[in-house]
């Protein structure tokens, strides 16, 4: 375990209500992997289900803290990050409350500031969604 | 959570266009956390207003398939910008709608949307 959820707001520039990431549990120069814990005051809970939305948000976010992780010699506090891009997305099915998701990413490719990203979502080995995200900024 | 009447409402809906203005509520609790001081729309809840601003075009659920394409072109702060006019193109075939938005202000492009969803 690299970073535990106590601490993870050092590493990510969301806040509350808007935390969708615990831990990260391995960051390298190839791939982070995360996990995220699904309570019953989620924001993007729909019935007992959580929308994809919180899966999307939950890469970016796997994403940030992987990227300051790794770089935290370059940089002295998480930059606000943005997606802005979304391609190559498919939903399988959806977690529910008291479920806890691991998510992989992987690096496709970086240019100066911009990243393109592939995040797979897992419950219990199980592919939930998987994407590529662009992001900026971080 | 439900965007429709809490993040967002309605202010004007013209079905013949497809296009739809609405107001942003940038007292949400959603920039409490994104991010703190610096209010940000983030880009999954602008895919989440388009979703549910199909189903108010269908008046019945739908659940999201596949993206192919989402692009987040400019930053929407709710203090800059405190309304969108979303333009929605969709083609039902059975039980899967193809959709085509862009979220505008003015001439701004903010976001454009390609993604198929199925009845749910």
């Amino acid at each position: 375990m690299k970073i535990i959820k106590e601490n993870i707001k050092n590493y990510i520039p969301q806040r509350e209500p808007f935390i969708m990431v615990d831990n990260i549990l391995d960051a390298n120069a190839e791939k982070f992997q995360t996990d995220f814990t699904i309570f019953s005051d989620n924001i993007f809970l729909e019935g007992d289900k959580l929308s994809e939305c919180a899966l999307i948000e939950n890469i970016a976010q796997s994403c940030a803290a992987g990227l300051f992780l790794i770089n935290m010699e370059k940089a002295s506090k998480p930059l606000d990050g943005f997606i802005g891009g979304i391609s190559k997305l498919f939903v399988f099915d959806l977690p529910k409350v008291g479920d806890t998701i691991n998510t992989d990413v992987y690096f496709l490719h970086q240019f100066a500031n911009m990243y393109l990203m592939k995040g797979e979502v897992y419950l219990n080995k199980k592919k939930l969604l998987e994407c590529e995200l662009k992001l900026a900024g971080l | 959570m439900v965007l429709l009447n809490d993040f967002f409402t309605i202010v004007k809906h013209e079905e013949s266009t497809g296009k739809t203005t609405i107001a942003l509520n940038g007292k949400h609790v959603v920039y409490k956390g994104h991010f703190p001081g610096h209010p940000v729309t983030p880009a999954v809840i602008q895919m989440k207003l388009v979703h549910e601003l199909l189903e108010f075009r269908l008046a019945y659920k739908v659940k999201l398939v596949s993206v192919s394409q989402a692009k987040f072109l400019k930053i929407l702060n709710p203090e800059e910008f405190n309304s969108l006019e979303v333009e929605i193109d969709f083609t039902e075939k059975d039980d899967e709608i193809l959709l085509n938005a862009v979220g505008l202000n003015q001439s701004l492009v903010f976001f454009k949307i390609q993604a198929f969803y199925t009845k749910c």
